[in-house]
């Protein structure tokens, strides 16, 4: 074939080489259009224009959605009530976002028929929600008359009886909100997995108060018995009201003084604010520490098993004082005061005895003797042998 | 009373020992009737020291000022074999004339105290009037206390503690009154005249008397 081209004549491969031009044109042309196909959706959109809000359409649909209406849910209208156009208005930018407390106080709001202003301030704060501040009501108040106190109610004490062994926060009327619940319960966890005398805080409001002989030791079922425990009765605003109750074992065990200074200490760790809530936790975490400095005082054997029927033993600087009996204190006063008044009448004995010697030794004082009548003896005229003569070698 | 010589019990009136015969007209063959000088303390033996010495002197002297009718003297000397301690100050309380502050103290208010220190005997002769309140258990813990010290050598201490001893006991027997000086004192002109008293404030004394007639001389 090579040999038949190579003896044809210039015009014919003139032909056949602008044919093969002509025919790579043709290929490269039909690649690059093959490349940048065109798309059907971009040609349907060309074809299709976007709707567009007409002035009437847009005032039917605020008088069809009031609530859309609310300032916040759509963007202000700077230009008054006329819009000229909706769509320039939605492609301007944001001023302020929507509000979710102007958008939640809507109670007949279609988007949110169901929750209230209440319910969103259990996980948002109030300044948030424009609400006042709760924390108001929880400042401490003034302190409570005792002849105001009252018992609390045997339903309560059935509540208390009822709570379970490890529901260390016993707080049958809620007292405490959910999140400082929360808190505290975690916090008296933590401290009954570590520590071997357990607590165990009970919240009473801040105008009631036990009553007499009511039986601790069947709170949370009756687990304060089975070890070492300490029960706080806390009146909610009232620290310095604190009743505190521990085991018999650890109550023989420790002073007087470590039981008074763990009071005063946790008293005077809870008005360092006037938050009530902030109060009964400052109060509680200073209490645990303490316990945890008793139980390293106490040594590492737990105390033993409290007998049943024994109840818990009260401690505080105003039942110390008044648990020794009367009768006896004012013994100790007279035998104080008569053996104060016995050394001071010595005393006084001893100082004018020594006032009356230096007094006789700065006036001078001379003795004088008898003058018996004698008869004298072995011819003596004034001595007859009397005397005492010894050998002293 | 015992007899000085023999220490048998004398009872009053006898004139001479009954067992030993005994009297003062014995000692006056040996040692005379006639009235001796002496001072308050007579260390013949040189027994004691200078700081002794004059230790003792302010003791007697408070002795004398708290009684003014007694006194306390001391013989200290080694005796001759034919003589005893008791038999000396008998003797001496009899015929001595001790230099005193006072020339009325009578020698019935005097108590001796008289040491043989080669004999290591001691003897304390008390007089009429003050025999009465030194019974034998007294003068037993007083002798003992005084032969406690002369034991030791100590002479200046036995000296101290039979002074101090015996005026504790004086001072239960007596009766106690404020001391008022003498009424009638030498004026400024007596020394010029060549007169000086006799006794009285001739050394100073232990606890000077602020209106004692020695302070103003």
């Amino acid at each position: 074939m090579s040999m038949a081209f190579s003896y044809t004549n210039p015009a014919a491969n003139h032909r056949s080489r602008s044919l093969c031009a002509a025919l790579l044109c043709m290929l490269c042309g039909a690649i690059a259009f093959a490349e940048v196909p065109p798309s059907a959706d971009k040609a349907e959109e060309h074809a299709l224009p976007l709707p567009r809000w007409s002035e009437h359409e847009l005032k039917a649909f605020r008088d069809s959605l009031p609530v859309l209406n609310s300032p916040g849910v759509l963007p202000p209208n700077n230009k008054g009530d006329s819009i000229a156009d909706i769509n320039e208005l939605l492609r301007t930018p944001l001023s302020s976002g929507p509000r979710l407390d102007h958008f939640f106080n809507q109670r007949d709001s279609e988007l949110s028929p169901r929750l209230q202003a209440e319910d969103m301030r259990l996980f948002l704060p109030e300044s948030i929600l424009g609400m006042p501040d709760q924390s108001q009501s929880s400042t401490a108040q003034l302190p409570t008359p005792l002849a105001a106190l009252k018992d609390v109610s045997p339903e309560f004490l059935a509540a208390c009886q009822q709570s379970l062994p490890k529901e260390y926060l016993i707080d049958p009327e809620q007292l405490v909100p959910e999140i400082q619940n929360h808190d505290m319960m975690r916090l008296l966890e933590f401290h009954a997995r570590d520590a071997r005398i357990k607590l165990f805080v009970l919240m009473i409001g801040h105008d009631q108060q036990l009553p007499e002989g009511v039986e601790l030791e069947k709170i949370a079922s009756g687990s304060l018995l089975k070890s070492d425990a300490c029960l706080l009765i806390y009146p909610l605003g009232e620290p310095w009201r604190t009743r505190l109750f521990v085991s018999h074992s650890i109550h023989n065990q420790i002073s007087t003084g470590f039981l008074s200074d763990t009071i005063q200490a946790c008293l005077h760790e809870s008005l360092q604010t006037s938050n009530v809530h902030d109060q009964l936790r400052r109060y509680t975490i200073h209490l645990s520490t303490r316990l945890f400095w008793l139980q390293k005082a106490l040594g590492t054997e737990p105390a033993k098993k409290t007998a049943a029927g024994q109840s818990l033993a009260e401690f505080s600087p105003q039942n110390k004082t008044a648990a020794m009996p009367s009768s006896e204190s004012v013994m100790v006063m007279a035998v104080w005061i008569a053996g104060s008044l016995l050394l001071l009448g010595l005393a006084g004995l001893a100082s004018r005895q020594w006032l009356r010697r230096l007094r006789l030794r700065r006036q001078r004082r001379i003795w004088m003797l008898s003058e018996p009548e004698t008869v004298p003896r072995l011819g003596g005229a004034f001595t007859g042998g009397g005397g005492r003569m010894i050998r002293y070698a | 009373m015992k007899c000085p010589r023999c220490q048998a019990s004398v009872t009053p009136e006898q004139t001479t020992c009954p067992a030993c015969g005994f009297s003062a007209t014995l000692l006056h063959n040996y040692l005379g009737n006639q009235w001796v000088r002496l001072e308050r303390i007579t260390d013949a033996a040189h027994c004691l020291r200078l700081e002794d010495a004059r230790r003792a002197e302010v003791i007697l002297d408070d002795f004398e000022r708290s009684f003014p009718q007694a006194f306390f003297a001391v013989y200290l000397g080694a005796l001759p074999g034919n003589l005893n301690v008791a038999e000396l100050g008998f003797w001496l309380l009899n015929q001595g004339a001790f230099n005193t502050h006072s020339v009325s103290r009578r020698n019935d208010f005097g108590m001796v105290l008289v040491v043989d220190p080669t004999a290591k005997t001691a003897c304390i002769s008390l007089g009429y009037a003050i025999e009465s309140c030194f019974s034998s258990r007294i003068m037993s813990r007083l002798m003992q206390a005084v032969g406690s010290h002369l034991k030791k050598g100590a002479f200046g201490l036995a000296i101290e503690e039979a002074s101090l001893r015996a005026g504790a006991v004086l001072r239960k027997h007596a009766r106690c009154m404020p001391w008022q000086p003498e009424a009638a004192t030498l004026t400024d002109a007596v020394p010029d005249m060549g007169l000086q008293p006799l006794r009285g404030g001739h050394r100073p004394a232990s606890r000077p008397l602020a209106d004692s007639p020695a302070s103003r001389l």
